[in-house]
């Protein structure tokens, strides 16, 4: 662990203790997250991985104030920058959404409004959270298009979302996450829906445009994680099961599903005591 | 909070709801084939007997449950004579339409030849044909009489039943097992039998119980516009139109085939829906 | 559910020639053409010229021939119940059908949308299921026995609207009414499932993530998105339309073409029920080609096709 790290860790941009999540209620009721804790300071990457149904999805929008109907955050707090946020009024809570926390999504071609332009949900988000006239946060919005290096930014904001590539569209909503400065950025598989080319291409921006912010990867992907984060935390059926330094998880993993992951994506320290015929 | 992920939360709900739709229509299925069974016989009186000393009995009159009509015709006779022509004609009309639209429908999805593109071309343009004008005209030009409804009614709805076959015929043909079955010669009759048209059962008979219900409606209306129903004959909508002269004085000829046909229909969407909600 | 795209006027041609030849088939269904057109009190040397006129002498291709020919120069012959010219006497009735159907639209779209915004933005709640309730059964009432037992209520006993007729802006109310109760239940469910679906999208979900509340996602990213699913269905809507249209006027004696259409065909009339069929079918390709043009001009999926700087920011 460097000393950058060390310090920063002294910074804690979010705080996750104890959290629970349920589903449904009475005796169909299911917990896709239980007891979750873990912390992110400023400019690190966290990772979370999990198959599918590990909760780790439902971490990302109990985070981001964005579970759905009949699903709750059902014990835990959750601080960011000091504040705990799951105490806070309605209002006081969507001041924070896209504002302090930014969230990028995994398919980007439906989760822009298919009969608005680009623009409008950026410049709803930076005149809602900047308080700025429409043309005031136009050009905010072009200077973000342009700072996550679309062409033409001038005319992206008014094109239609089936007007662009995915890759393009997914450098837009990083864009839309990333207008208002938050200090934490959540981003939610962001490139699993796209081609292998220009899944790595996202990937480096994100990691760029994290910069001094907190962010959080959720993915199910270890070769993804590997690759940006600086922490990885190992979910399986709603719980941790270990978590550590990138390094630390990849090359002496302490638990055995972590092994199974790593030997899932042919990684080679899964390999530890365990022959396996013909393995490269 | 919005529904992002499909929840059991809702499943017990629409199970119970289905579950009663589905009793409830059941048990008013039940009565009205009992009804049907025993016919206008159960009044104790000829549908058609004329009684001028009994004019515009009120319900619950010496020997008529129901009172009598303008003509001194009982009138609970006259309910049981219409509810075996309402049903025969709407059970016939929508079997045909039924037979016809899936044959047609079959051929649709199946053929990419100019009878499967004609079929699509006239299904589509169907949709939007208000065929009702068109049932009227056939109807007073064939003339007066329940064969004729049926035949007319089914002929011009078929474009219900094979719109549906069409779009689902199509996507089932397309899946896997199907080319499998293909590649190992299944004869045609067989993979129509065994493989396609089980799969169509589900939405065929949603719209069944749904068709059904418009054919009620539809026959009603044509007899209460003089249409397809001999004059003085015992229909529903017969019986509606000639209440009209009598509303103030003897309202309840307005309200008894009113109530009866409302409660039809209301049985056949309570089925429908039922099936729809069971079935997703 | 858009329709198949038709090349219009490629497609009016066909439509109008299969209506033709349907038209004159049934014609012939009923027996000898010429006593159908002339009429039962015709007189011997009135069905002869009209056979002459429709050259129904002749052999079959030419009297098809000349069947079509006469009304593609729109001569629909003349009506048996008063002889004015069939087409005439359809093109006066129709403007006050227009205004009664205009009047039901407007107003079934004035409950209908809101009613459906209410209803899909939120899925729980007494009052909705209460409502939602109310709107089974009524899909359950006929449009004619809803008119029949409004009019029962207001007409007869309290008195306050006229049953019949179309004069004056009181003999409006119960006709609007009553075609409006036939249209509003099916297209509350339909813009309230439009509506629902939307509000469980995943852009909605993205307005969420920058802190819109309820009610600017119903009215900014739900509402546009269903309303403009939901020009889909004016076609079918239409169609319904002119359903309730044909029954309701009968009721109220509202002198528009759904009352010629069934005045005429209980009458067979035919060269009017002609006139109407080839009139009805005329406007529904008029319409149908409208909400297609309208769906071009509004949705932007279609409006705008090409790509924007293709492969570059990838």
């Amino acid at each position: 662990m460097s000393i950058t790290t060390q310090s920063a860790r002294r910074n804690p941009v979010l705080e996750v203790e104890g959290l629970s999540v349920r589903a449904g209620s009475g005796e169909l009721a299911t917990m896709p997250v239980q007891d979750l804790s873990f912390t992110i300071a400023s400019g690190e990457v966290l990772g979370i991985v999990g198959e599918s149904g590990s909760g780790k999805s439902m971490t990302a929008y109990a985070i981001g104030d964005l579970l759905p109907e009949g699903v709750a955050v059902s014990a835990g707090r959750i601080v960011l920058e000091g504040r705990p946020v799951l105490s806070l009024s309605p209002a006081e809570r969507r001041a924070l959404d896209g504002n302090r926390i930014g969230m990028v999504f995994q398919d980007p071609l439906s989760s822009f409004n298919p009969v608005r332009t680009i623009g409008s949900i950026l410049i709803e988000s930076a005149r809602r959270h900047q308080q700025l006239s429409t043309s005031a946060a136009r050009g905010k919005v072009i200077e973000a298009l342009a700072g996550v290096r679309l062409p033409h930014p001038e005319l992206l904001v008014d094109a239609y979302p089936h007007q662009l590539s995915g890759g393009q569209r997914q450098r837009a909503m990083i864009a839309l996450a990333l207008l208002n400065e938050p200090s934490l950025v959540v981003a939610d598989e962001p490139t699993t829906a796209l081609d292998a080319t220009v899944q790595l291409r996202i990937l480096a921006l994100l990691k760029r445009s994290a910069g001094s912010r907190a962010l959080l990867l959720i993915t199910h992907d270890l070769a993804v994680a590997s690759t940006v984060c600086d922490r990885i935390l190992v979910m399986q059926r709603g719980r941790c099961v270990e978590q550590g330094s990138t390094a630390d998880i990849l090359e002496s993993p302490a638990h055995d599903y972590t092994r199974e992951l790593l030997a899932a994506a042919h990684w080679p320290a899964a390999l530890g005591s365990q022959p396996q015929a013909g393995a490269a | 909070m919005n529904a992002v992920v499909g929840l059991p939360v809702n499943t017990l709900g629409a199970r119970y709801l289905a579950r009663w739709e589905l009793v409830s229509g059941g048990f008013l299925l039940a009565l009205i084939a009992a009804l049907l069974v025993l016919g206008p016989a159960l009044s104790g009186h000829d549908p058609a007997f004329v009684d001028l000393q009994n004019r515009l009995a009120a319900p619950n009159s010496p020997g008529h449950l129901l009172g009598t009509d303008q003509l001194g015709r009982d009138l609970l006779a006259r309910l049981l004579h219409g509810l075996r022509w309402s049903l025969t004609a709407a059970f016939g009309a929508t079997l045909l339409a039924f037979a016809v639209g899936t044959v047609l429908g079959l051929i649709a999805a199946r053929r990419q030849s100019f009878l499967g593109t004609a079929i699509r071309q006239v299904t589509a343009f169907a949709q939007s044909f208000p065929v009702f004008v068109l049932a009227i005209c056939l109807v007073a030009i064939v003339g007066n009489s329940l064969v004729t409804v049926v035949l007319v009614l089914g002929l011009v709805t078929w474009p219900v039943f094979c719109r549906v076959v069409q779009a689902e015929a199509t996507s089932l043909l397309a899946r896997e097992y199907v080319m499998a079955a293909e590649m190992l010669q299944m004869g045609r009759a067989r993979l129509y039998f065994r493989h396609i048209l089980p799969g169509l059962l589900p939405s065929l008979s949603v719209l069944l119980a749904f068709h059904f219900a418009d054919m009620l409606i539809a026959e009603s209306a044509l007899s209460f516009l003089g249409i397809g129903a001999p004059l003085g004959a015992a229909t529903w909508g017969n019986m509606l139109q000639e209440s009209r002269a009598y509303l103030i004085s003897a309202p309840w000829l307005l309200l008894v085939p009113a109530t009866a046909i409302v409660t039809l229909v209301i049985t056949a969407n309570l089925l429908g829906d039922g099936l729809r909600r069971h079935l997703e | 559910m858009t329709l198949v795209r038709l090349r219009p006027v490629r497609d009016l041609a066909v439509l109008l020639l299969g209506t033709l030849t349907l038209l004159f088939f049934l014609l012939r269904l009923t027996g000898d053409p010429a006593l159908v057109l002339a009429g039962p009190d015709a007189t011997e040397q009135q069905v002869a010229a009209i056979r002459a006129e429709y050259g129904l002498d002749r052999s079959l291709p030419v009297q098809y021939l000349s069947y079509v020919g006469n009304l593609l120069r729109l001569d629909f012959g003349h009506s048996l119940a008063d002889g004015s010219p069939a087409l005439k006497k359809v093109l006066i009735a129709y403007p006050t059908s227009l205004l009664l159907a205009a009047m039901a639209m407007a107003v079934t779209l004035l409950i209908s949308i809101p009613a459906g915004a209410w209803l899909g933005a939120g899925r729980h709640g007494s009052a909705r299921a209460a409502v939602r309730w109310l709107l089974f059964v009524l899909q359950g009432v006929p449009g004619f026995v809803t008119a029949l037992l409004l009019v029962q209520l207001f007409a007869i006993e309290l008195v306050w609207l006229p049953a019949l007729g179309s004069s004056g802006l009181s003999s409006l109310i119960l006709p609007t009414v009553s075609v409006a109760s036939f249209l509003a239940p099916k297209l509350t469910r339909l813009i309230e499932a439009n509506v629902a679906a939307a509000m469980g999208s995943p852009y909605v979900r993205t307005a969420r993530a920058i802190g819109s509340s309820d009610r600017e996602i119903l009215w900014r990213h739900a509402l546009p998105n269903a309303l403009l699913g939901a020009t889909a269905l004016v076609g079918t809507q239409f169609a319904f339309l002119m359903t309730g249209l044909v029954i309701i006027e009968s009721i109220f004696a509202w002198p528009g073409i759904g009352w010629l259409l069934v005045q005429s065909t209980t009458s067979v009339d035919f060269p009017v029920v002609q006139a109407i069929t080839m009139t009805v079918v005329v406007t529904v390709f008029a319409v149908n080609t409208f909400v297609d043009l309208l769906q071009r001009r509004v949705d932007p999926r279609l409006r705008h096709r090409e790509p924007l700087a293709p492969g570059a920011g990838e």
